[in-house]
């Protein structure tokens, strides 16, 4: 029972890591950033490179990690999303898919599919008793890194600057260009933060899900669902609806079956939408004409 | 010779020959090939019969997927789930894993697929499209992740990761179908669900479809449901899925969960954006691209696929909005409007007949009206009566809450307090959908005229949702249907007319002048045959000549009957047009009564015209000689 707490902790921790991810973007430029998980996903391979490969020091790793999410940011921005017909309908829908699609498809040429091993330098590999369950402690120091980068996030989002401008072009982009708000530099930079971080974490997700190629479809979708559970836009939701997300699928695993696991979490989604389309922490805004 | 080249227009075969006959060359493939017939890169013989019968397979899914993303703007990436639950149902019917008894007659597995497509289409969309975009992106997406999931969850029925086989021939009407027997059957098949498609979408439904994906705003003002008419879409597009999916079954011989992934779904959206996502035969195009002469035919690639899918819709996203064929479809368009159509001089209105009809006017009125956005209230306390018969003027200062004041009529706003009654109907925060069937119309600051429709059709849209049609009897083309588009072309053509654009009604109406598109929207209004016109700013933008013309229809509309509420910056023609002039200053109104007052109020001279104007009296002389006449 407590080692099944134990495993939703963790899987809560980087689906809220992810969702993270996904808001940085969201709320700097109102668009969904499909390709988002697979920056975890690479973050895994960056950790294999760094850790066992060219055997560095974890803090390297970590900050070239963030530095080549960055620079593939900065591609998925460029690439995506700067040259849409700004009057398109959902543009960015089919060109982040598209993004997805060819990180997924370049990452499975160079690496192929199978999984590879990466152990964990800050803590032991081996699993130890916490009250009455068995846990690897890279797993909770995982769920310490997830609720920083939430507090953090939160803290930067509504006692900064650069938070607020990012907000208020969320809200309207013209009244934001008009206050003098940089929108496209604020574009650029979250696409650029939010490639980073999730890469910069890899090192803590890898030793439980090996680098693989094929993670970030099931993370993205996991990660939406953190965020439609929280609402968008909203760090603590994605915190909570990551949480949620997690328990739900260990507890389905656990006591039902594990075919039920992606079944439950899609219930789970449909039911949101059904009732609170905008989340738990989301707010509805009025239609303007 | 614009004369003869028009004559020779006339002679053209209709738009549904040319694609009927490619219907009926690809039925005759194994006719063809007996005769020693080869298709360069299709190969010849049994291969090139297979070919083709993928590529009417395929083909038929990414049709489904264009009227949901093309036409209705709504990217779903489940394309390969609803293929799937089709080619399931169709073999667990097939092999008797489902029902004590094989049901292996194609008039059963078919429909069954087709139908367990819908069902999941209908329940994945009712939930996805409360917020369309990503989150209708994503459940589809998921219905893709949980396919072996069910396929494990259900193992006597599915047959696990080895999955159905062998799936036994496909009888119909009693007869066990050879091989060519399932070829005819693949493709007449394809050629009917191309032939629905086409006709849903040169139809009412297909404006209508066009109007929601121009703006959500437009068509719920039009009296379009937003929601239903975009789900409507999703589940009609996800049955050729299931179709497709049937026959992929008979066609494969097996079914397991391994055919259909994420990526397979991927590939119907490259072929749908790479053929036009906002065509129907683009879609056969797409397909055979993806599928036979792009680099994915050569083995070599296969290792690249995903990266060349990814870079073709990013490609795709960015550049070719209309696909390859739509590409060729604006250049058939540019070169015909070149030699057929209007010159720039011809786009600007021209005498209008006024011949609007009556309108059933109903009074409105507003008591005590509030909105307020946080700290801001932009509609303070308005209470106010407009009149059938006459002309109602807002006007006020920007920022003065006119517009806020609008939006609380129409329904766009939910008023924090008060009453809005039309006639004897309270429609009080009603959603704007239900205040247009009400009887409201509007037109919008900055005119919302979808693309891709010409002026006819834009004012027709109108009507689509006071006067229903079924989607069958559209796409039938039954004598009820022709009746109704025959009377929206009779309404709207008088409409144009009445405006002054009846020699536009073939033009493309996005791309006329401002002024030009304000009129239009009038008309588009006025097809409604409204009780409450609303015209926001109509005048902004015009020249002295078509500020001249929009007044004379303005008052021949409240002559006509109707109710007019115009919200106005200028004052000078408001003067002239109007029975009863409101004011508001900072969302309060501060005067109220016919224009003869309101121009010599105090209170106006110093909030509305500046203090200037007050202390150099009564506006410009010339307007007091040209003042409108009072019922």
């Amino acid at each position: 029972m407590i080692t099944t707490l134990y495993a939703a902790l963790f899987a809560g921790a980087l689906y809220a890591t992810v969702a993270v991810g996904f808001n940085i973007v969201f709320i700097a430029t109102g668009t969904f950033n499909f390709a988002q998980a697979q920056y975890a996903m690479l973050g895994l391979w960056a950790a294999w490179i760094g850790l066992e490969v060219l055997h560095w020091n974890l803090v390297l790793v970590i900050l070239a990690g963030f530095a080549v999410g960055a620079f593939i940011g900065l591609l998925n921005e460029r690439l995506a999303i700067r040259f849409l017909p700004s009057t398109g309908v959902h543009g960015e829908l089919v060109t982040t898919v598209g993004f997805s699609v060819l990180v997924v498809g370049l990452a499975i040429a160079v690496f192929g599919d199978n999984p590879q091993v990466v152990h964990s330098t800050i803590t032991g590999n081996q699993a130890i008793s916490l009250l009455g369950g068995r846990v690897y402690p890279y797993e909770l120091v995982m769920v310490v890194v997830a609720v920083a980068i939430v507090v953090g996030f939160e803290l930067l989002s509504r006692r900064t600057m650069l938070g607020l401008a990012s907000l208020a072009t969320a809200e309207d982009r013209v009244a934001a260009i008009l206050k003098g708000v940089n929108v496209r530099r604020l574009q650029i930079g979250a696409y650029m933060v939010a490639g980073g971080l999730l890469m910069a974490v890899g090192p803590f997700i890898a030793p439980v899900t090996y680098a693989t190629t094929g993670i970030g479809d099931a993370l993205n979708i996991k990660a939406f669902v953190a965020m439609s559970l929280g609402g968008f836009g909203s760090p603590k939701g994605a915190l909570i609806g990551g949480m949620c997300a997690g328990l739900v699928e260990a507890v389905v695993g656990r006591y039902l079956s594990a075919n039920f696991q992606n079944l439950a979490l899609l219930a789970m989604l449909l039911t949101i939408l059904m009732l609170r389309p905008y989340g738990l922490f989301g707010e509805r805004v009025e239609r303007a004409v | 010779m614009v004369a003869r080249l028009r004559a020779l227009r006339e002679h053209l075969p209709p738009s549904y020959v040319l694609p009927l006959l490619f219907g009926a060359l690809v039925l005759a493939t194994p006719w063809l090939v007996d005769n020693g017939i080869e298709v360069p890169s299709l190969g010849t013989g049994p291969a090139l019969i297979h070919e083709v019968e993928v590529i009417a397979i395929y083909a038929t899914v990414v049709v489904g997927l264009n009227l949901s993303y093309g036409f209705a703007g709504e990217l779903a990436l489940g394309q390969a789930a609803m293929f799937a639950a089709g080619a399931y149902v169709t073999g667990m019917l097939a092999i008797g894993s489902i029902y004590p008894h094989k049901l292996n007659e194609l008039l059963i597995t078919v429909p069954a697929s087709a139908v367990a497509a819908a069902a999941i289409g209908f329940l994945s969309g009712v939930p996805g499209l409360r917020l369309a975009g990503w989150a209708l992106a994503y459940t589809s997406f998921f219905l893709v992740l949980i396919i072996p999931d069910m396929a494990s969850a259900f193992p006597n029925q599915t047959g696990t990761f080895t999955g159905l086989s062998p799936i036994p021939d496909p009888v119909l009407l009693g007869h066990k179908l050879d091989a060519d027997g399932i070829f005819r059957v693949i493709v007449a098949s394809a050629i009917v669900v191309f032939a629905v498609f086409r006709n849903l979408v040169v139809s009412r439904h297909g404006v209508a479809l066009q109007v929601l994906r121009q703006s959500p705003v437009l068509a719920s003002s039009l009296g379009i449901s937003v929601y239903r008419t975009k789900l409507f879409a999703y589940v009609i597009g996800a049955v050729p899925a299931g179709i497709a999916g049937g026959f992929y079954c008979y066609l494969n011989n097996f079914v397991s969960p391994g055919l259909f992934d994420m990526y397979t779904s991927i590939g119907f959206i490259a072929a749908s954006v790479l053929g036009g996502s906002r065509t129907i035969y683009g879609a056969i195009v797409g397909v055979l691209v993806i599928e036979e002469l792009g680099p994915l035919h050569t083995s070599v690639f296969t290792h690249f696929a995903l990266p060349i899918y990814g870079a073709l819709l990013m490609i795709g996203g960015v550049v070719l909005t209309g696909g390859l064929s739509g590409s060729v479809g604006s250049l058939v368009k540019f070169l015909r409007r070149r030699l057929f159509q209007v010159t720039p001089a011809r786009l600007v209105p021209r005498e209008p007949t006024l011949d609007l009809g009556q309108f059933d006017g109903a009074e409105l009125r507003v008591t005590g009206a509030v909105k307020r956005f946080g700290g801001l209230t932009a509609v303070a306390d308005v209470s106010l009566t407009a009149k059938p018969g006459q002309v109602t003027a807002i006007i006020g200062p920007n920022g003065s809450g006119k517009t806020s004041f609008l939006n609380v009529i129409s329904g766009f706003y939910r008023p924090d307090a008060g009453t809005v009654v039309l006639g004897d109907r309270d429609i009080t925060r009603r959603a704007p959908r239900t205040v247009a069937l009400a009887g409201v119309s509007r037109t919008f600051q900055t005119p919302s005229i979808p693309s891709g429709l010409d002026c006819l059709q834009v004012v027709a849209s109108a009507r689509y949702a006071r006067d229903r049609s079924g989607v069958l009897a559209a796409i039938l083309r039954l004598p009820s249907y022709r009746r109704r588009v025959r009377a929206d072309e009779r309404e709207a053509r008088r409409l144009l007319g009445a405006t002054g654009l009846a020699h536009l009604a073939g033009a493309r109406a996005a791309d006329l002048p401002l002024g030009t598109r304000r009129l239009l929207e009038v008309a588009r209004a006025l097809a409604a045959r409204p009780s409450l016109l609303l015209l926001d700013e109509p005048a902004s933008g015009l020249d002295a000549e078509d500020v001249r013309r929009l007044g004379w229809l303005i008052r021949a509309v409240a002559g006509a009957g109707a109710t007019v509420i115009v919200i106005e910056h200028n004052f000078q023609m408001m003067l002239e047009v109007a029975d009863v002039i409101n004011v508001l200053r900072a969302g309060a109104l501060i005067a109220s009564g016919p224009p003869a007052a309101i121009r010599v109020d105090p209170a106006v001279m110093e909030s509305y015209l500046g203090e200037a104007v007050a202390v150099e009296g009564p506006a410009a002389p010339e307007t007091g000689e040209r003042e409108p006449a009072h019922p």
